[in-house]
């Protein structure tokens, strides 16, 4: 067990390893690779793996996960701000794809109710397809990207009701009908359709309790902990608690975790949990695709090619038809409509859960589940071949007019600023910030500044800002500038390099210690400084300055002075900081200069050039008086 | 050889202001002339006296580009000044650092030229206004030029504006080509 256990992971990566970076080479993309890597090892290719559906239904545990993160970035703000979209184009999508697609299943004889889950779960996307591409092309900020998750969301959030009305579609004929289906899928519903919903609706009430008020103060114990791991454990513990609760009334578990994630969506421990989740999701969604290549049933395949093939050539341009009509409502630009349109024309692995319920249900006939199965994985595995058509032959023939392309501020964009460590320091640059109308993702590891600033209305998330995955999560993509406010100088030195190596296009603003501090963080090429003690010490030397009887305004001067020969000398010494000698010398120059300086800025102006402007004297006199003057 | 030609701007917020925006990149545009932003340079009004110096020495034509505020440039550019032009450099003994270049003012107006009239709301020609400025380069040695002035910048034509800009620019390659002409007899 044991051993093929490993051998089963041996020939899975190294299929991943060999296909997928050879296939996003050639420009076909890291799904198509892993789908082709499914098809080469499964049943029906080099037969290395013959049961597929228990992977499947294993890397299944992907999409969950994805669900999850998806719920997580999704605030109940930004879903607002999306209602446009999500009503004006999900859900006309989903109502118009699935009526069309279910009048077409009667009317090739089947029964009303097999017809109409045809048609809702033909009419959802690929959540993880789609995503996947979306972020491959990096247009997510973009009109068709948010168009796009607008869709698919609604797409989601729709598998709700469309699994609790399933039961309700039972087939007369095949009532009592016992699940096919032995081990892992939904139980076949033999409690009423009300009863289900009572349970659904008091799990999904304790799950937003819990997580309101339970969840909280558990993950600020763990965080205080400080071990890492563990809060990494939590954060699976979380996804695979809610699939299971799932599981037991019979909802799709990548629903109950975009729940949970939603409900944790605005905790402080967001990003965290983010970049604990990101690596699993992403292995186990390449997982997810292979074994979709995998589980493409030749057999069936082979047995019905022309229907198949009528079906999902029919599957892929009605959806075509429909997204194009509604991107030409809201106006897209022809590329862009083209884009969506071909992204979202595929059937979903939501499609594979809801044809597999209804099954079990007894609201459609298996050999209609096996048809609709393999169409839905074709229809998966000839998405990413579309795209590449679209690159290669028709968006080259489409030239953007500028002029008419205006994005509608529709979805909030990620913050600009992102401000990593909220304390005394973080504070009041933030605040100057933020007071201009900008909004700062603010990161803080302290649970307990956290509370304590939470109690002011700031939202600070928990999170380790050495990682590049949380930053990545926090935005860092999309972020223009990035403060590290953080006390501790080597952190500070740590992360401004991670940053300078990961995501070159942000200006860092680093707050630095001291001198040495300083030059280490011009070693790493920050340019953006401050030491975080020197203007708040010049400012307290003005005034005592000025409570040793200057003015007011000649102390500031000096201070300044002070503050622009200090920055000069720091610059200066950068140049020989390796060179001990060296340095000494230079700090002795660097002091007699100063003195210097001071005073010339102030002899400039000095009142005793007045006299000058009297033209009765004598120039040699206003000479000899100047210098009487400035022996003084 | 450095350039000849240092054009300063002072305007606090250029970005509101189309006109000193485009006859600062009329300057930039033009060989052998140095733009100084005085605002960006010196966001706290803390200007550097002796660095100023330096960026003066060597050049044969100083530009000061301003709209006006209260018949006077933009406090900054008096502070250049103030900062800049100090005894024993600009003036006084030994103070010949500035004879013999040219001053040449740049000037937007918000007010049309017929409101600098004894008709006007101004009460007194634009040029009454200049002489602090005619005064300083008199008294420092310099060569007065006659200004450039751009009277009621922002309801102005676009058209007007480019013409106006063309004609800085022809300005500023004049004085350019005429400091090279004079290095070149100097060197011969």
């Amino acid at each position: 067990m044991e051993h093929s256990f490993l051998l089963a992971c041996f020939i899975f990566l190294s299929a991943a390893v060999i296909v997928v970076p050879f296939a996003k080479a050639t420009g076909l993309g890291s799904v198509l690779g892993y789908l082709l890597a499914g098809i080469i090892i499964g049943p029906y290719g080099l037969g290395f793996v013959t049961d597929p559906e228990t992977i499947l239904h294993f890397s299944e545990f992907g999409v969950v996960m994805m669900l999850f993160l998806i719920g997580l970035e999704l605030q109940v703000r930004e879903l607002w701000s999306m209602r446009n979209k999500l009503f004006g184009l999900g859900l006309p999508q989903v109502l118009i794809t699935a009526l069309v697609l279910a009048i077409i299943g009667y009317l090739a004889s089947m029964p009303w109710q097999s017809a109409v889950i045809m048609g809702l779960g033909l009419a959802l996307s690929s959540t993880a397809i789609v995503l996947k591409i979306i972020e491959e092309r990096g247009i997510m900020a973009t009109n068709t990207g948010r168009s796009a998750f607008s869709v698919l969301l609604l797409q989601d959030i729709a598998v709700i009701p469309i699994l609790a009305i399933i039961p309700l579609l039972a087939l007369p004929e095949l009532a009592g009908h016992a699940p096919t289906d032995d081990g892992h899928g939904p139980a076949a519903a033999t409690e009423g359709g009300w009863q289900v919903a009572a349970k659904t609706a008091l799990v999904f009430a304790s799950m937003y309790l819990s997580g309101r008020y339970l969840l909280r103060p558990v993950m600020r114990f763990i965080a205080k902990s400080g071990v890492r791991e563990i809060f990494t454990a939590l954060s699976l513990l979380l996804v695979v608690a809610a699939a299971l609760l799932m599981e037991w009334i019979n909802v799709s578990a990548a629903l109950g975790a975009f729940m949970v994630g939603m409900i944790l969506a605005d905790s402080e421990y967001r990003h965290e949990l983010e970049s604990d989740i990101e690596p699993f999701k992403g292995l186990l969604l390449g997982l997810f695709f292979i074994s979709v290549g995998m589980s493409v049933e030749f057999s069936v395949l082979l047995n019905n090619p022309l229907l198949i093939a009528s079906m999902v050539a029919g599957l892929a341009l009605i959806k075509l038809i429909i997204l194009w009509g509604l991107g030409t409502i809201f106006r897209f630009h022809i590329a862009d409509r083209m884009l969506f349109a071909i992204i979202l024309a595929q059937g979903g692995e939501f499609g594979f859960v809801l044809f597999q319920f209804a099954t079990a249900s007894g609201a459609l006939l298996p050999e209609h589940a096996d048809l609709l199965n393999v169409t839905v994985a074709i229809s998966m595995v000839i998405t990413p071949i579309l795209i590449l058509i679209y690159d290669r032959l028709l968006a080259p023939k489409m030239v953007r007019d500028t002029q008419t392309e205006r994005e509608p501020d529709d979805i909030s964009v990620r913050n600009r600023v992102i401000v990593l460590g909220y304390g005394r320091f973080g504070q009041i640059v933030t605040r100057l910030i933020t007071a201009q109308g900008f909004e700062a993702t603010l990161i803080d590891h302290d649970p307990e500044q956290i509370d304590l600033v939470k109690r002011f209305d700031t939202k600070v998330f928990f999170g380790d800002a050495r990682r590049t995955d949380l930053l990545a999560a926090a935005g860092a993509h999309e972020a223009q500038i990035l403060i590290i406010a953080i006390h501790n100088p080597n952190t500070v030195t740590e992360i401004a390099a991670m940053v300078k190596k990961h995501f070159p296009h942000i200006t860092i603003l680093a707050r630095a210690r001291d001198r040495n501090h300083a030059h280490e963080l011009m070693g790493v090429g920050v340019t953006d400084f401050v030491r975080d003690t020197f203007h708040s010490g010049l400012q307290l030397g003005i005034k005592a300055l000025v409570a040793l009887g200057y003015e007011e305004h000649r102390a500031y001067r000096l201070a300044k002075t002070f503050a622009r020969h200090d920055i000069k000398m720091l610059h200066e010494a950068y140049e020989i900081k390796d060179d001990e000698e060296a340095m000494i010398g230079h700090a002795r120059t660097a002091k007699e200069l100063l003195a210097q300086v001071m005073e010339s800025d102030l002899v400039d102006l000095d009142p005793a050039n007045a006299t000058n402007w009297t033209s009765d004297k004598n120039p040699d006199d206003i000479e000899r008086e100047n210098k009487a003057r400035s022996q003084e | 050889m450095a350039n000849p030609v240092l054009f300063v701007i002072a305007h606090p917020d250029l970005g509101q202001s189309r006109a000193n925006r485009h006859f600062a990149a009329s300057a930039k545009s033009i060989e052998g002339v140095d733009v100084l932003d005085l605002y960006k340079v010196y966001p706290d009004m803390f200007v550097d006296g002796s660095h100023e110096r330096h960026r003066i020495d060597g050049k044969s034509t100083i530009v000061l580009q301003f709209p006006i505020y209260w018949y006077a440039a933009p406090g900054l550019l008096k502070e250049w000044i103030d900062r800049t032009f100090s005894y024993g450099w600009a003036y006084g003994t030994n103070g010949n650092a500035l004879k013999g270049k040219n001053l040449l003012l740049s000037i937007a107006t918000g007010s049309e030229e017929k409101a600098y009239g004894p008709e006007g709301v101004h009460h007194h020609p634009l040029d009454e206004f200049l002489l602090p400025y005619k005064q300083t380069a008199r008294f420092c040695g310099m060569n007065w030029l006659d200004p450039l002035v751009y009277y009621h910048a922002r309801a102005s034509e676009k058209d007007h504006l480019i013409a106006h800009g063309e004609k800085l620019k022809s300005r500023l390659s004049e004085l350019v080509h005429a400091a090279s002409k004079q290095e070149m007899s100097h060197g011969a």
